[in-house]
């Protein structure tokens, strides 16, 4: 099985990997910057399937706990009415699923390759040398140079530079990709993944060789990136948009909204559903969401006038 | 966490074998500890000394006039007395010299000089009783690669030598023994990283590179001596022997071969199916060869296809080199493994002399 496993995954990602080394001067810092990008990118059709397979499991959640509280007592029905909702919105329920299997063993061979090819110990260079290839250029370039910046790759970084870097990355992909809910326990979640997975990995590049860092926070920035192009700012947006303590921040944020000429989405009190141009859903209807209150002076119903051109 | 199967890495042992000396037999044992053991009394132990803590030892013990050395990944030398020096029993009196930078390396030791490589790229010859260094090389700075192999002195007269080594930057260095300074024009270059220990034979220097090349190259000009070298499966790390113009090498292919001396030809080759990375070792017109599974096999001298006697299997992964001692009877070797067990075998027949030791 390992075998098979090493012919198949490890063995070509760590012989191009050696290759890159050699193009860059024996850098192996780049070489990983260089392959981790190209591997992400290789992968963006199958990782821009699962984002968006993902996002709309988010954007659906709030019907289906209606549905589930509707047909709490009859599975059946419930199943049914689900799998509707799935195709009225054209969500495979596995969509999310299969492309991380698809992802999943090009990552774990990735961060294999890295810690195969750093080989800092003699036993761990002798066992480098049954993974390479006949190929002069690879042969002729092992031992790879371990020093990138002010890193030796093949320890950690003794001034923890690196896993700050690696925790603020990863944090910001969280961020970017929480889902929008008001349930709260999906936010509360959504809150824990986005501290507990930076601070594991970042705990992670602590021990292990800085190669390995340098390898997520390059993946990471490539996320964040893939993630901007797809959903916009995501969380990141959210965050700075609803958080409205004032009336007088309220209407701050309102007025520089109408004076860029971008549709809020800030929602207003009792207003009727409006249809919205949405970067994932196009022309589709989409459920107005519910904001804090406000009320201006002077006026009864709360709402503020609107000076868009679309009205 | 499904990335775990790629965290560790290769666990660090050491490999550090055995040496034979006079009666005595040199342990250097997984845990950092160097054990003497009288041959004569086997397995009765003459002393045991623990080196500092979290040492791993990669070369080989050599004995050298009345002291033992060991070099070890801390960057530490260490010599002991092997004869009795006023009241001091064999074993009593350490000496060592700290380098600070890892030894993978075996140790030489010849013209009153201890010859070391480190993983910072620098040769040291120090004294012999290690009180004093008597030059590196380079003299400032250090070489681009790493030196992993154990160098080779060849004396050639009184206060009169050449030391041999390889390099990671892919060179091969020929340097004057008392001096430092270096004798070739130009050191040699191979097209990957050297980590053996050269042979130095006749009119030629024998040694294996991470190209998969195993070279000849002349002694006096440092170029190459046969019309192309000699290529293998993957990397050579051990060590050559020569015997009656025939040199005989392991290669982390898992094959041992048999090559003409004079032209680099193959005569014959021995496929062992697993990395050899210990040198071979004749005894009479056996050769005694060891891979990384832990199978010894004995071969015809002449014709490696030829099988003395049937594989002997250690159970246990095998990266040290072993010895032999002729105990009046027999020739006997001594292979220590990776699980801190000492085999003993007969060399005519691969039988077990007794059960293994186990050194903990």
């Amino acid at each position: 099985m390992i075998d098979i496993w090493n012919i198949i995954f490890l063995n070509p990602l760590l012989n191009i990997m050696v290759v890159l080394a050699n193009f860059f001067a024996g850098n192996f810092g780049i070489a990983v910057i260089f392959l981790t990008i190209i591997v992400r990118l290789g992968m963006l059709p199958v990782t821009l399937k699962q984002l968006r397979s993902t996002r709309a499991m988010q954007e659906i959640q709030p019907k289906l706990r209606e549905l589930q509280k509707k047909y709490a007592k009859d599975r059946q029905k419930l199943s049914e009415e689900t799998m509707k909702l799935y195709k009225e919105f054209g969500i495979n329920p596995l969509g999310c699923v299969w492309p991380m299997l698809i992802q999943l063993p090009i990552w774990i061979a990735l961060f294999q390759s890295i810690r195969q090819a750093l080989a800092a110990s003699p036993e761990e260079l002798m066992s480098l040398s049954q993974h390479l290839y006949s190929w002069a250029v690879v042969n002729g370039t092992v031992p790879l140079q371990s020093n990138f910046l002010w890193l030796n790759l093949a320890w950690p970084d003794p001034y923890y530079i690196l896993p700050i870097l690696v925790g603020a990355t990863m944090w910001l992909q969280q961020k970017m990709m929480s889902p929008t809910s008001s349930d709260p326990a999906q936010k509360k979640a959504g809150t824990m993944m986005q501290i507990m997975f930076p601070l594991m990995f970042a705990f992670i590049t602590m021990q292990f060789p800085s190669g390995l860092g340098i390898y997520f926070v390059v993946s990471a920035i490539v996320g964040i990136v893939i993630q901007y192009f797809v959903t916009g700012w995501g969380g990141l947006a959210r965050t700075k948009s609803t958080v409205a303590p004032t009336y007088r921040q309220a209407r701050k944020v309102v007025e520089e909204r109408f004076i860029e000429g971008e549709t809020s989405d800030i929602e207003y009190e009792d207003e009727e559903q409006t249809e919205k141009k949405d970067p994932y859903w196009g022309d589709k209807k989409v459920e107005n969401k519910p904001v804090a209150q406000r009320k201006q002076k002077g006026r009864k119903d709360g709402r503020i006038r609107s000076k868009r051109k679309n009205r | 966490m499904l990335f775990l199967p790629g965290c560790s890495g290769a666990p660090s042992y050491g490999w550090a074998g055995t040496t034979v000396a006079g009666d005595v037999l040199y342990v250097a044992t997984m845990d950092g500890e160097l054990i003497a053991y009288d041959l004569i009394n086997f397995p009765q132990k003459l002393w045991s000394r623990t080196l500092i803590t979290g040492e791993r030892l990669y070369g080989r013990p050599v004995v050298a006039g009345d002291r033992v050395y060991i070099g070890g990944y801390t960057g530490r030398i260490y010599s002991f007395n092997t004869i009795q020096i006023g009241d001091y029993e064999p074993g009593d009196i350490q000496e060592y010299w700290d380098l600070d930078n890892s030894i993978v390396g075996g140790i030489d030791v010849a013209l009153d000089t201890v010859y070391v490589g480190t993983s910072e790229g620098v040769l040291y010859a120090l004294s012999a009783d290690l009180s004093e260094k008597r030059w590196q090389y380079p003299t400032a700075g250090n070489l681009e690669g790493k030196i992993w192999g154990t160098p080779t002195v060849e004396v050639t007269g009184v206060d009169e030598g050449t030391v041999y080594f390889g390099s990671f930057d892919h060179n091969l260095y020929a340097l004057d023994a008392v001096t430092g300074e270096t004798k070739w024009d130009e050191p040699f270059e191979a097209q990957g990283a050297i980590a053996s220990k050269p042979l130095v034979g006749d009119d030629a220097v024998y040694f294996g590179a991470f190209d998969r090349k195993f070279y000849a190259v002349d002694k006096t000009t440092g170029e190459l001596k046969w019309d192309e070298p000699f290529p293998a499966g993957n990397w050579f790390w051990t060590e050559a022997i020569v015997s009656n113009g025939t040199i005989y090498v392991g290669s982390l292919d898992g094959k041992v071969y048999a090559l003409n001396a004079a032209t680099g030809r193959k005569t014959s080759s021995f496929n062992a199916g697993a990395p050899i990375n210990s040198p071979p070792l004749i005894v009479g017109d056996i050769l005694i060869v060891g891979s990384s599974d832990g199978k010894i096999n004995g071969l015809d001298v002449d014709d490696l296809e030829v099988e003395k006697w049937n594989t002997f299997s250690m159970k246990e992964p095998l990266q040290s080199p072993f010895s032999t001692y002729n105990d009046g009877d027999r020739d006997v070797i001594y292979i220590y493994g990776r699980n801190s067990t000492l085999f003993v075998i007969k060399a005519n027949n691969g039988q077990e002399l007794m059960d293994p030791i186990n050194i903990t």
